[in-house]
Formats: C-alpha cells, sequence, structure tokens
C-alpha cells in the first residue's frame, strides 16, 4: 500500500494561568513574571512546609466555572480537589493538587473557521515552581524559583476533533481569546503563562476508528510552532506508517531551531500518578442557582457580538475579531459604530480606517473624535464619477458572477465587488461613494 | 510537688500569691533534668529564658488572666514551633526551623502558657511504642525497661512523670490514647476537626487529630476549652459551636448507656487488661449507668482498613521529604516509615487503587454505619485502649504485625471521626498502668469528658505518680 | 516479589539498599496478606468515606496575605544560591533547544 493517505486525528491540552490576586492555595501574590526576586512570593502552604495546609481560591474556582460556561460545558455540582504524585525538585509537596474525576466543567464546544472543537473537560490545579539549569564553577545545577508554585492553573482538554495544524492554532487562538475577554487570564505564551500541548496521531483516511497510539508534543509556547510541530508530526508519522512501523506511544518536545520534533526522557518511567481525593481540602459542592448566577455575569462573548455586529452593522466578523480583545474595546467600537449608524455612515468602512491608522482610534481619542475624523476624510476623498463608473463597468464585465449572485438575493457579494472596484482606483476613495455608485449601477442593468 | 496538682488548684495557688510561676516552671525544669534518662523531650527551652519568662509572667499576673497562664506545658515534636526544632522524631527533619508555628500552639501561648520542650515520639507518628525514633526510645516512667507506648510517648511520659502541667499530643491511629493508658494518665482523641491541625506534621490527613494529654479529664477539659475551634487555615476544621468543656463536668451520668461491643470483649488479648476494663465497667454501674451489649462486625477489619488508609495519606503526605528546601533526604527515613510508605504506594497504585485504596474507603463506610448503629442504642461505647499493658523494649520493634495489632482498639476510632478519651483504670501485678476508653458520638467531647470526671471522682487510679527512678 | 518492592521503592523515591529488599519483601507479604481480610467484605454496593469532616466549600477570598522573606524561605535549605534553591542538573536534555 503506497497510495495510503492518512487524516490527522488530534486533541489539545492547554493550560493557562488564571490572573487572581493571590494563589491557588494560600495568600502569596500571584505575580511570577514581575517578581524582583526568586522566592520571594512564597510561604509554608506554596514551599510545602511540614505541617501547612491548602485552602482554596474562591476566585479562581469561580473564574474556572465561568470559562466552563463560555465554552457551553456541562458544570459538576459536585466537586473536588486530589493530589496527583510524582517526584520532581520544582514539585514542592511531590504531589500537585488537581482534579482527577470530577472536574468543575465538561461537554462544552469552541467554534473556529476551521470547524468545531468539542471541549472534553476543564479543571483547576496549580502551577509548579519554575526550574533553571545553569552552569557553576564547572558544575551543572537547577536552580529552583517557587514564586509561581501554586499559581492557580487551569487545564482545558478537547476531545480528538481537530484536523489540521490550522485548525489547533484557530482552536487554541480562539481560546486564547475567550479567556482574555472573560479577564482571567493574561495568556502570556512566552513566559509560560499558557502553554499547549497536542496529541498527534494519524489514522487511514478511510477510517473512523481513533488510533491506537498517540504522540503527546509538549510545552509549545507559540501557535506557529504548535502548526510547525504538528506539520513535522504528521510528516514523520506517515513516513513510519508507510514502512509498516509501529508508532510507539511517547512525549515528544519540539525544537524550533532544528524544526523537529524530539522523543522527551519522561517526567516519571512509569506514569503512576497514584491519585487520591486531597484530605486537607472538603469538597465543593454549588447549586444551580449559584452557577446561574455566574452565567448571569457573564459578558456577550466575542463571537456572539461579532455575529451581532454583522447583522446590525455590517461590520464583516474577521475584521471585528481584530478589535474584540477585550470587553472595554467591544464597548467602546459598539459605540462607535451604533453612532456611525444614525449618522448614515458604513461601520465596516469606519473600522477599515481606523485599522490603517487613517483615521485614529477611539482606544485613543474616544468614539466622537473617531468618528468625526473619518467622516472629514472622506469629504477630501471624494473622487470622479465618470471615472468610477467606468472601473464598475469593467469589474462587472470581468466578473459576471458579482451580477448573477446580487440578484439571487446574495447581497453580501457588495463586498467583494467593492474590493475589487478599490483596488483599481488610482487613488485613496471614499468606500460610502463607491459603494453608492456600485449600488447604482447594479440596480440600473435590469 | 506542685506539679502532681491539677490545673485549677495551680491557677487558684498562683492567684492567691500563694506560689509563683518562676517556682512552677523551676520544679518543671527540675523534674525535666531528674527524669532525663527517660528520654521523653527531644529539645529544651534554655534554663534561664524560661526562668526569666516566668518571672516577667509573675509580675503581669492578674486575677482575669487565663485558667493556663503561667503553667508549664509540652509538645509532641510533630508541631512546628518558629523557637525550637521540629523534627517529628526524625532524621529526616534533622535541624529544621519552622518560619511559623502551629496553630495549636500559638492558642496556648497566647493564654500565657509556657512551652517548656518538645516530646519525643514514634517519628512521623508510625508506631505504637516510641522505639521507632531517631532519638532514642522513651522509657516508661512505671518501669524503665517497658515502652512508654506511642507515637506519643514523650508527651505521656513528661505528664506521667510531672515534668510539665500537660501536653499536646497526635492521634491518627491510638497514639495519644495509647501512651496515657502505658503511663498512667488520660488523653483525649477529639472529633475530626474539632482541633486545627494547622502546623500538625502530617501522618495521615483524613484520620490526624490534636489533643490534650494530662493527669485528669478535668485538666483535659481546661486544654481543650483553650484549643478547639475552627481555624481558616485548616479547611477540615469544624465551624461547629465550641461546647462548654469546663463547667458542669461534674453533673450526674445517671441513667445512660454505656455499650460493650463483644468483639471489644471477646477473650483474645491479655486478661489482665480484660479483666481491669470489666471492673472498670462495674465502677461505671455504680455511678448509676446501665449497660448493653452491642454487636459490630465491622471492628474486626478495623486493622486493614486502618492501614490501607493512614499507609495510603502518610506515603502522600511524606512525598514533600525530599531534602531539597530543609530536612535532609529520602534515606533517612526508618524502616518502619519506609515500611508504611511503600505499602501506601502500592495501595495507590495503578492496577491496586480500586481493591486496595477504595475498598478499605468504603470498607470504612460500613465501619461508620457500625458506629451510627451502636450511638442509637448507647450514650458511650466502653472499650480496652490496648490489647497489652506496656511491652518490654525490642518486642514490638521487629515485629511489625504485632506493631499493628497494637492499635486493634483505638485506630477503629479514627477512622470513624468519633472522639475517645484514655483514662487510667489499674494496675498489672506488675505495676504497670491499664486503661479504660470511653467513646462518645461525633462531637460529644463534652459528655466522655463528664463520665470520665465522674469515674475520676470515684476512683484513684488516675492520682498515682510512678517514683521516677533517677 | 522482589521486583516489586523495587517499583515501589522507585515509585517513592525511597532509596533501598538490596539487603534491605529481601527484609521488606518478607514484611510487605505478611502485611497484605493480612489486609486481604478486607476481601471478605461484600463491598459492591458501598459507596466510599474519603473524609470524615462534615465541611463542605471552605474557600478563602483572593486576597493577598504576607509571604515569607527570601531568607527566610532559603533558611532551612542546605543548598542555595542568589535567591533560588539549588539541586544537581536534572533532565539534562540533548535535544533540547
Amino acid at each position: 500500500m503506497t497510495n495510503q493517505t492518512y487524516q490527522l486525528v488530534c486533541g489539545m491540552e492547554v493550560h493557562a494561568e488564571l490572573k487572581t490576586a493571590s494563589k491557588m492555595f494560600c495568600g502569596c501574590k500571584n505575580d511570577p513574571f514581575h517578581a524582583e526576586q526568586p522566592n520571594t512570593y512564597t510561604c509554608p502552604v506554596c514551599l510545602g512546609l511540614p505541617g501547612a495546609l491548602p485552602v482554596a481560591n474562591k476566585r479562581a474556582i469561580e473564574w474556572t466555572i465561568k470559562l466552563g460556561l463560555a465554552l457551553g460545558c456541562k458544570i459538576n455540582l459536585f466537586s473536588k480537589f486530589d493530589r496527583k504524585h510524582y517526584f520532581y525538585p520544582d514539585l514542592p509537596k511531590g504531589y500537585q493538587i488537581s482534579q482527577y474525576d470530577l472536574p468543575f466543567c465538561y461537554d462544552g464546544t469552541i467554534e473556529t473557521e476551521h470547524g468545531t472543537v468539542r471541549i472534553h473537560r476543564i479543571h483547576l490545579e496549580e502551577d509548579t515552581g519554575k526550574l533553571l539549569h545553569k552552569t557553576v564553577a564547572g558544575k551543572q545545577l537547577s536552580l529552583i524559583d517557587f514564586n509561581r508554585s501554586s499559581v492557580p492553573l487551569v487545564e482545558i482538554v478537547t476531545e480528538p476533533d481537530i484536523t489540521s495544524a490550522a485548525h489547533a492554532a484557530a482552536y487554541g487562538k480562539q481560546l486564547r481569546s475567550i479567556m482574555k475577554y472573560l479577564d482571567i487570564a493574561n495568556c502570556d505564551m512566552e513566559q509560560g503563562g499558557m502553554r499547549l500541548e497536542a496529541n498527534v496521531s494519524l489514522r487511514p483516511a478511510n477510517e473512523t476508528a481513533l488510533p491506537n497510539y498517540k504522540t503527546e508534543i509538549k510545552n509549545i509556547n507559540s501557535f506557529r510552532f504548535l502548526e510547525q510541530a504538528i506539520d513535522f508530526e504528521v510528516q514523520r508519522q506517515t513516513a513510519l506508517l508507510e514502512k509498516g512501523e509501529r508508532i510507539p506511544q511517547e512525549t515528544r518536545g519540539w525544537n524550533a531551531v532544528k524544526q523537529e520534533t524530539y522523543p522527551q526522557r519522561s517526567k516519571e518511567d512509569a506514569e503512576d500518578y497514584r491519585y487520591f481525593p486531597d484530605p486537607d481540602i472538603p469538597p465543593i459542592r454549588f447549586t444551580t442557582e449559584q452557577i446561574e448566577a455566574l452565567r448571569a455575569e457573564l459578558p456577550e462573548l466575542p463571537d456572539a457580538v461579532s455575529r451581532r455586529w454583522e447583522a446590525e452593522y455590517h461590520v464583516s466578523r474577521s475584521l471585528a475579531a481584530q478589535v474584540l480583545e477585550n470587553q472595554a474595546a467591544a464597548e467602546l467600537y459598539e459605540t462607535l459604530f451604533s453612532r456611525a449608524k444614525q449618522q448614515g455612515v458604513s461601520a465596516e468602512a469606519l473600522l477599515k480606517n481606523i485599522q490603517s491608522k487613517k483615521v485614529p482610534a477611539p482606544e485613543s481619542v474616544g468614539a466622537e473624535k473617531s468618528l468625526a475624523a473619518f467622516e472629514a476624510l472622506q469629504k477630501t476623498e471624494s473622487i470622479d464619477t465618470t471615472e468610477l463608473t467606468t472601473i464598475i463597468h469593467k469589474v462587472l464585465a470581468e466578473n459576471p458572477d458579482i451580477s448573477a449572485k446580487y440578484f439571487h438575493g446574495q447581497k453580501q457579494i457588495i463586498g467583494f465587488a467593492m474590493g475589487q472596484v478599490m483596488r483599481q482606483l488610482p487613488q485613496k476613495s471614499d468606500p460610502s461613494q463607491v459603494r453608492t455608485a456600485l449600488l447604482r449601477e447594479l440596480e440600473s442593468s435590469t | 510537688m506542685l506539679l502532681d496538682k491539677s490545673i485549677a488548684e495551680l491557677a487558684g495557688l498562683l492567684r492567691k500569691r500563694e506560689i509563683t510561676i518562676e517556682q512552677l516552671v523551676l520544679e518543671s525544669i527540675e523534674r525535666c533534668e531528674q527524669g532525663v534518662s527517660l528520654n521523653c523531650f527531644i529539645s529544651l527551652r534554655d534554663k534561664q529564658a524560661l526562668l526569666k519568662e516566668a518571672r516577667e509572667k509573675d509580675a503581669a499576673l492578674s486575677d482575669d488572666k487565663h485558667l493556663l497562664y503561667g503553667m508549664p506545658f509540652s509538645v509532641k515534636d510533630s508541631y512546628v514551633t518558629q523557637d525550637l526544632p521540629t523534627t517529628s522524631g526524625s532524621r529526616v527533619l534533622k535541624n529544621f526551623i519552622s518560619p511559623y508555628t502551629a496553630t495549636v500552639v500559638q492558642k496556648l501561648l497566647d493564654t500565657g502558657a509556657i512551652l517548656i520542650g518538645k516530646n519525643n515520639q514514634d517519628s512521623w507518628g508510625h508506631g505504637g511504642s516510641n522505639e521507632n525514633t531517631d532519638f532514642g526510645p522513651v522509657k516508661n516512667p512505671w518501669n524503665p525497661a517497658y515502652i512508654s507506648g506511642g507515637s506519643s510517648g514523650g508527651s505521656a511520659v513528661a505528664v506521667a512523670a510531672r515534668m510539665v502541667t500537660f501536653s499536646i499530643g497526635e492521634d491518627t491511629g491510638g497514639s495519644i490514647r495509647n501512651p496515657a493508658s502505658m503511663c498512667g494518665i488520660s488523653g483525649l482523641k477529639v472529633t475530626y476537626g474539632r482541633v486545627s491541625r494547622y502546623g500538625t506534621i502530617a501522618y495521615a490527613s483524613s484520620l490526624d487529630t490534636v489533643g490534650p494529654l494530662a493527669k485528669s479529664a478535668e485538666d483535659l477539659a481546661i486544654v481543650l476549652q483553650t484549643i478547639a475551634g475552627s481555624d481558616p487555615k485548616d479547611g477540615s476544621s469544624s465551624h461547629r459551636p465550641v461546647d462548654t468543656y469546663t463547667e458542669g463536668l461534674t453533673d450526674g451520668v445517671v441513667g445512660k448507656k454505656i455499650g460493650l461491643p463483644k468483639q471489644f470483649f471477646a477473650e483474645n488479648y491479655n486478661p489482665e487488661v480484660r479483666s481491669t476494663i470489666l471492673a472498670a465497667v462495674e465502677q461505671m454501674k455504680e455511678l448509676g449507668l446501665t449497660t448493653v451489649e452491642l454487636d459490630m462486625p465491622m471492628l474486626n477489619y478495623a486493622i486493614p482498613i486502618y492501614y490501607m488508609l493512614a499507609s495510603s495519606e502518610t506515603s502522600s503526605n511524606l512525598a514533600r521529604y525530599d531534602g531539597v528546601r530543609y530536612g535532609t533526604g529520602r534515606e533517612n527515613f526508618l524502616p518502619e516509615s519506609a515500611r508504611r510508605i511503600m505499602l501506601g504506594t502500592y495501595a495507590l497504585s495503578a492496577g491496586y487503587a480500586e481493591k486496595l485504596y477504595k475498598n478499605a474507603q468504603r470498607a470504612r463506610t460500613l465501619l461508620i454505619d457500625n458506629y451510627a448503629d451502636a450511638f442509637k442504642q448507647c450514650d458511650f461505647i466502653a472499650a480496652p485502649t490496648t490489647p497489652s499493658p506496656a511491652q518490654k523494649f525490642g518486642e514490638l520493634l521487629d515485629n511489625p504485625m504485632e506493631n499493628m495489632l497494637a492499635d486493634l482498639f483505638t485506630a477503629t476510632i479514627n477512622i470513624v471521626g468519633v472522639p475517645s478519651l484514655a483514662v487510667p483504670a489499674g494496675f498489672t501485678a506488675d505495676k504497670l498502668p491499664i486503661g479504660l476508653q470511653i467513646i462518645g458520638d461525633k462531637f460529644q467531647e463534652r459528655a466522655i469528658l463528664t463520665l470520665a470526671r465522674a469515674y475520676q471522682d470515684a476512683t484513684t487510679w488516675h492520682k498515682e505518680v510512678p517514683e521516677i527512678h533517677l | 516479589m522482589s521486583n516489586q518492592v523495587l517499583h515501589l521503592a522507585k515509585l517513592a523515591a525511597l532509596p533501598i539498599s538490596d539487603a534491605e529488599i529481601e527484609k521488606y519483601e518478607k514484611q510487605l507479604k505478611t502485611i497484605f496478606e493480612y489486609m486481604d481480610q478486607i476481601k471478605q467484605l461484600d463491598l459492591t454496593a458501598v459507596s466510599e468515606t474519603f473524609r470524615t469532616t462534615e465541611e463542605e466549600n471552605v474557600l478563602r477570598d483572593d486576597v493577598v496575605t504576607a509571604s515569607l522573606s527570601q531568607t527566610e524561605a532559603l533558611k532551612n535549605s542546605s543548598a542555595t544560591l542568589d535567591g533560588f534553591f539549588v539541586v544537581p542538573a536534572i533532565m539534562k536534555d540533548e535535544n533540547a533547544p
């Protein structure tokens, strides 16, 4: 079988540090990236000193539930924390407090432009300390800083629904944008505030059963590396399968310099985490009313906002996505677009001009001034009508599809037509003028 | 001897200025020095510093001070303290000085009680003989050829030998009651969560309890009143209001029922212990109590359940001792601890957890049901504390099974979480103490203290003092 | 069984000597046999009791409290450098970038 084609089967595990003020199980400051000195945000609890006991951070739990609700998850009304055991110098207690069989959230979805990804579960745990490797006087040493120890960490696990490297990146970006929008995590990938893992395996294109192995690519810290690593794995695994070889279950890392994945020495020879419920932390029980109260606090999410903007203001969703970084920005642009609509100004054109920096952004000058600047610009850029009409005729002749689709009710084809026309205009022009002219030509051509 | 008096008596004498705190502390220091061969302390505070503190406290004494003000006390070395090293009886924690103090110790210090030193123990609470320690075995003050019991052996000896007014022990499977019985004093294992565990070096977190050892139920009540209550730093500590333990303890117990589980009174243990406990039950009948026989078949499974759970949790709790942030290294655990860690690791490991760890938790549910049924039929349950009086050194050390069975009558109580206290009930022909256990339902500390008080008002076993062999 | 003792010791990070293996093996075997009594119980319909505290939802507000100073945090460690705890190099990975 030389021409067998394979398809990617991929699921992801994403860790993100929550931006609570204090740590997960103690009152130490949660700000490991800005600490001036190592081991200054530590206490008996997060250093794992004898006799110290953890007490869970209420806000971290509420934020985890909110994230779950934002992703359409179901919530376990009864939940608990468990101990996950392994030995590593950055894990002070010899176990990590995590959640085993009763995660706070399960069964959700994330929509991406490459397709839906189902969320398997979201659980809350504590981060480890940070290791630094250094050679001192010829000796190789590992240095440990526990400022990050016990920082709240959510883990979002998907079903194996991801079908391409681009799909994986789109999922990760969407997840990050939601967490940032909810204002629960900074998701700083370079510093490890958000860490990606992809479970990659292949199956023959015509099969539906899950492969009997998976390769875990760990600790990826950018979406570009994620795509590169998955693409590399697809090629590597395809080559092995074509040779008829079995692919071992293993953990691999990504070497960005060599542009390849490499087998990683596992932390444990055999992973046997010996989970059991942490006796120090009483279980957590929610009422349906409490969950509904958290749901009511959720903002309208970026996805819903961009759908609504498309309907109300004719702003394309890809354009909208670029300003929907946080709730404050969403509110600001909402004001801007609604004013623009009142004054008969195209929100889409306005946004494009803001993004191309021809019009000052409302973030810096406010919605009112931003709109005024755009209106002023429009006046100066009206163009010769005859020239415009000539170009429109040319575009419509070269793209007969436009009229056809337009008259079949696909009014959004106007956007494409405008793009074609604008590209051929000799100077920067007012999109609303172009739009009006284009519509006039289309209507009159019947 | 001042230290033979009750806490209330001493507090009265202090307020009447008939004695001073300095006298009391000096006597405590002298008793510690005289009994040094009993080896019940791992660390002692500096003599001059203690006397200076005593004089300052004398100067500041007023009638409104807490009853424990000025009382010399000690704590098991499983409680972290900023001022003295904390070892948990193990070389693994050599030179460890905690940057914080356990809640229970802080509460006592806040009353003005004076910490004299920290007591020897089986390391990590692993043992019932106080031989499993890196600081030498603790000797029984009644006969130094015998063990003190454990794991809070040092605490029991310090009280029995009248070196301190009371001591704080820790009880996971009998570690307060066992040495209290073997040394002829009173010891209270509280309801799980009644006293904060913050700053207690964990043995098995779902079983560990913090409690006092003292000369009498009356003294136990005073200390419990001080240390009980919820602690925001211990999530498992109970939010229930704390009862009044120190008043009305002489209220009658007439008409109350004592349950006698037939599993605790079979003829399968030391006959002297059994006959002594049965005599104690007769004595309690004379106080106006009635008895009812109970059948609690799950008691026969207490040891397997206890060891499965305690070992599992201890394998986890002791994982932090890697020698990186403090202490030495994992090579320094004694064989008893290494065994328990391996047993627990096995019980939790992939493929076995369902059969071992989880089945033990299921069996625990059945044991809890047995106790719930029992307390529908009676107010108290009576039992021996240990299957035999104190053994000679070495008898338990190399026999892990015998060591386990020493917890036969005490461990079931920790699995269920109810309170229980041990009180002296007699002596063997060789003059070794025997202890009676009085078990109550959850948060019934007041009830069991009341019964123990009534029993002690009618008996003198708790007043016998060992002659320290110098 | 001696393999199992070795495996357990490794999982529990307990350095034990060859001489000790045999001793532990014998002792653990006796203990395991004793523990097997639990097998006599019918536990099929019984749920687990993991803890006896009746408390639930014991949570803390997200408030920053005082930490230890760096000196205090490090004072019990036998090996520190520039404010860090130090261990011999771990995970030296030839392939890692």
